[in-house]
């Protein structure tokens, strides 16, 4: 059932390139991370942790949780056109299959992002010259980018799926992303979804230690949480066209 | 005239107002939040400090709040199919100049009133010195500048293809290269249409290595860059309109 | 005078000539109905006819007028319209639409009421466009067309989505605007039995092409009136009608004569019923308008 919902999911993605934006953005980023890198070279003389915090540190701040926030957009945006609601909802399969067949493409897309990032990482790094083996937290830090992603996810889907135009929720996406920023300043970082995102890929501390329990139980409550309201608000709501 | 009157009438229920007091409510608490961890010293610079961050923040924030509301204005068009409705009685070219002056005379009450709150703050802080209403006159008059001309990429973007998407990841990418512009030697920045709100900032920082210490000092835009920031302008308007002009509907 | 009138119009879509050298001629005062099935051109042609659409060849006149890029919407305004779905703003009411729509035609707000009035959605006038039924937007969009109470109207399917009720005041109302508001009013529809009953001139248009234009008068003579014949024993009657100079074929169990007079066919009744054969069934019948229409485009008829 839900492998059907999936693979409907990804039907819809035809001709539709808005993961592009997820492979061709995170270059830039990379291209000014690496030249900023360059620039102060005798400042950040940590080699590839320092290298890693310049590529991620605005990106996982505010930029990843706009782009998805679009991404999710993009997704609810398909049933709002052309009456698709009806079809929508009166699709064989249990609402809550087709919330989370857009939550599981939205993670594949968030994986995406994080692999383009981890990538072009290695590519600068090489390309600059970086002595030394690729720090080994790097898979770590992807991962957990990435399951902080889903939560992110997760949130904007909810309110994507509440708010029914596109652009506000972007920007509540760019406002979440600026609050994580403030929450992590304070310390509150596990608590608030869009600082996982931050936190997960270590951008401002690439040695940090990620206390890894309250990361995962933070990230999977989220998720869970949001998902689970997504599911509620689409049974609850009529079909409505507009 | 006429239009432009129509342009606020269609914005009835958009909650145009909630998506400006948001943007308002993103930047004071920004702000708030830097505020209280400055110390003393930091404060001493007062108005300086505040267009310094004010720059900063608008680089953030702005380009894709601007890209936001030209979503908003135009999405109700593509939505309704009302394209064939309106142009059976209105010039395609003075529809895309309506909802220009509606964002224009939009982003202005905007910044107006974000000048205003902030103005007001400072003296509620007492910073030293009286309040530089004429500083802060030309920064308002410079973020709005830079902002009309994002706002023509954007609605450019949201009046060319139906679908917001294409718009808004502009937007966050217009975000994105805001910010990391500061980091950019001028040159290139100029380059970058986002990076105007620093590149036009009046306040510099400069960070003594030695000393270590900031010093904040005026600088004001040079004119070059004021005729670049209208030929990007230009250039964005023109591109829009004609490709607005020349579609069919 | 004719009120539209198109030579040679064409629109290319990459390769495909989707309407190809039409030449419109939409009398003064009359009932316009445009016919052709799916895909052959309609709307395509209505939107040029606006200038919504760019003709790759060809010049259109409206009210006597070249159309061209100066002049388009002077003669617009007086041009009301309704092409393919309804355009509205959701997040407004019927009355705020139609608002928006007075504002740019400059005609007077108390037109506003009486629009709505005619097309019967005054009491709904202050519910959300979005969230009306499919036969209000359409009605609101037959309203909006209405305002100013233009020269022509032009309606794509104005019948869609409207319940029996709605499609018969729809039909009397259209029929109506030439008289009551003296407007030209040109229908497009796939449903041949409205067209018939509204139209006083036709056009069928099929791959682009027009392959008719004229009165239904006309159209309907086209129409061959025939005799359908059921005997006792029919393969004798049909030898004995031919040895009497009538021709005549099987088709489905009758024998089609050609269509006689009075005179005439008391005394065949009489020669077929002194040689011993029992009429069945005598009908007289014609060709219905699908069918009409059905040669005329060589495609089905239906939607």
């Amino acid at each position: 059932m839900l492998l059907r919902c999936l693979r409907a999911e990804l039907g819809k993605c035809r001709r539709a390139p808005v993961w592009l934006a997820f492979v061709v953005l995170p270059v830039v980023p990379a291209i000014l991370g690496t030249a900023n890198y360059l620039g102060n070279i005798e400042v950040l003389d940590n080699a590839w942790y320092s290298l890693w915090s310049q590529h991620t540190l605005f990106s996982s701040l505010f930029f990843l949780p706009a782009l998805l926030g679009v991404f999710c957009a993009w997704q609810w945006r398909l049933e709002q056109a052309g009456h698709n609601w009806n079809s929508f909802f009166t699709a064989p399969v249990p609402l809550a299959d087709l919330c989370l067949a857009k939550l599981i493409l939205a993670a594949g897309t968030s994986v995406l992002a994080q692999g383009c990032i981890g990538g072009l990482f290695v590519l600068s790094g090489k390309l600059v010259g970086l002595p030394g083996p690729l720090p080994p937290e790097l898979p770590g830090w992807l991962f957990c980018g990435a399951v902080g992603s889903i939560s992110v996810c997760a949130v904007q889907l909810f309110v994507s799926l509440a708010v029914r135009t596109f652009a506000p929720p972007v920007a509540f996406g760019l406002a979440g992303g600026i609050l994580g920023l403030l929450c992590t300043a304070k310390g509150w970082g596990y608590l608030f979804p869009y600082a996982l995102l931050c936190l997960g890929m270590r951008a401002n501390n690439p040695t940090m230690e990620l206390d890894l329990v309250p990361f995962l139980l933070s990230a999977l409550f989220y998720t869970a949480a949001f998902t689970a309201l997504s599911v509620w608000l689409a049974q609850k709501r009529d079909a409505a066209a507009e | 005239m006429n239009l432009l009157r129509l342009e606020f009438f269609k914005c009835r229920r958009r909650h145009i107002v909630l998506v400006c007091a948001a943007v308002l409510g993103v930047e004071l608490f920004w702000f708030g939040a830097f505020l209280t961890r400055q110390d003393a010293e930091d404060l001493a610079w007062g108005w300086m400090l505040l267009l310094y961050n004010l720059a900063l923040i608008d680089a953030i924030i702005l380009p894709l709040s601007v890209a936001v509301l030209a979503s908003r204005s135009c999405e109700l068009e593509h939505k309704g199919g009302t394209w064939k409705l309106l142009e059976t009685m209105a010039n395609p070219g003075k529809l895309y100049a309506a909802k220009l002056a509606w964002g224009a005379l939009v982003l202005a009450a905007l910044l107006v009133v974000r000048t205003g709150i902030f103005a007001a703050m400072g003296m509620a802080l007492h910073f030293p010195g009286t309040v530089p209403w004429v500083r802060f006159g030309v920064f308002t008059l410079i973020s709005w500048a830079v902002s009309m001309m994002v706002y023509a990429l954007q609605q450019g973007l949201s009046l060319y293809y139906a679908n917001q998407a294409a718009a808004l990841v502009c937007g966050v990418a217009g975000s994105f290269l805001g910010i990391l512009s500061m980091l950019f030697p001028p040159a290139l920045v100029r380059f970058v249409p986002w990076g105007y709100y620093g590149l036009m900032a009046l306040v510099r920082m400069d960070w003594n290595e030695a000393t270590r210490v900031t010093r904040f000092f005026w600088k004001w835009p040079a004119p070059a860059d004021l005729i670049l920031l209208c030929v990007w302008a230009a250039a964005f308007l023109l591109a829009g309109r004609a490709l607005f002009v020349k579609k069919e509907v | 005078m004719e009120i539209i009138e198109t030579h040679g119009l064409c629109k290319r879509y990459g390769d495909a000539m989707r309407v190809s050298h039409l030449d419109l001629r939409v009398p003064e005062g009359c009932v316009y109905g445009f016919l052709g099935p799916n895909g052959a051109g309609k709307s395509t042609t209505l939107k040029m006819i606006l200038g919504l659409v760019h003709p790759t060849a060809g010049s259109i006149q409206v009210l006597g007028k070249t159309m061209n890029s100066a002049n388009r919407l002077d003669i617009i305004r007086q041009v009301g319209s309704l092409i393919e779905s309804p355009s509205y703003y959701g997040h407004l009411t019927g009355e705020e639409n139609l608002r928006v729509v007075q504002s740019l035609r400059g005609v007077p707000e108390k037109n506003i009421r009486e629009v709505l009035q005619i097309v019967r959605l005054d009491g709904q006038r202050d519910k959300l466009a979005g969230h009306y039924s499919l036969g209000m937007k359409q009605r609101l969009g037959i309203a909006a067309a209405l305002l100013g109470y233009p020269k022509v109207l032009i309606l794509d399917e104005p019948t869609n989505g409207l319940d029996p009720a709605g499609i018969q005041e729809m039909r009397e109302l259209i029929c109506d605007l030439p008289r009551r508001f003296g407007m030209t009013v040109v229908v497009s529809s796939h449903l041949l039995s409205e067209i018939d009953q509204m139209a006083d001139h036709v056009g069928i248009i099929r791959e682009g092409e027009l392959v008719f234009q004229d009165t239904l008068e006309t159209l309907h003579s086209r129409s061959t009136h025939h005799l359908a014949l059921r005997t006792t024993n029919d393969p004798v009657a049909q030898a004995l009608l031919r040895d009497r100079g009538l021709p005549c074929q099987e088709e489905d169990g009758y024998l089609i004569l050609p269509i006689l007079p009075d005179g005439e066919t008391a005394r065949l009744t009489g020669f077929l019923a002194e040689n011993r054969l029992g009429i069945l069934r005598l009908e007289e019948r014609q060709k219905s308008l699908e069918d009409i229409f059905l040669e005329l485009t060589g495609k089905a008829a239906s939607l």
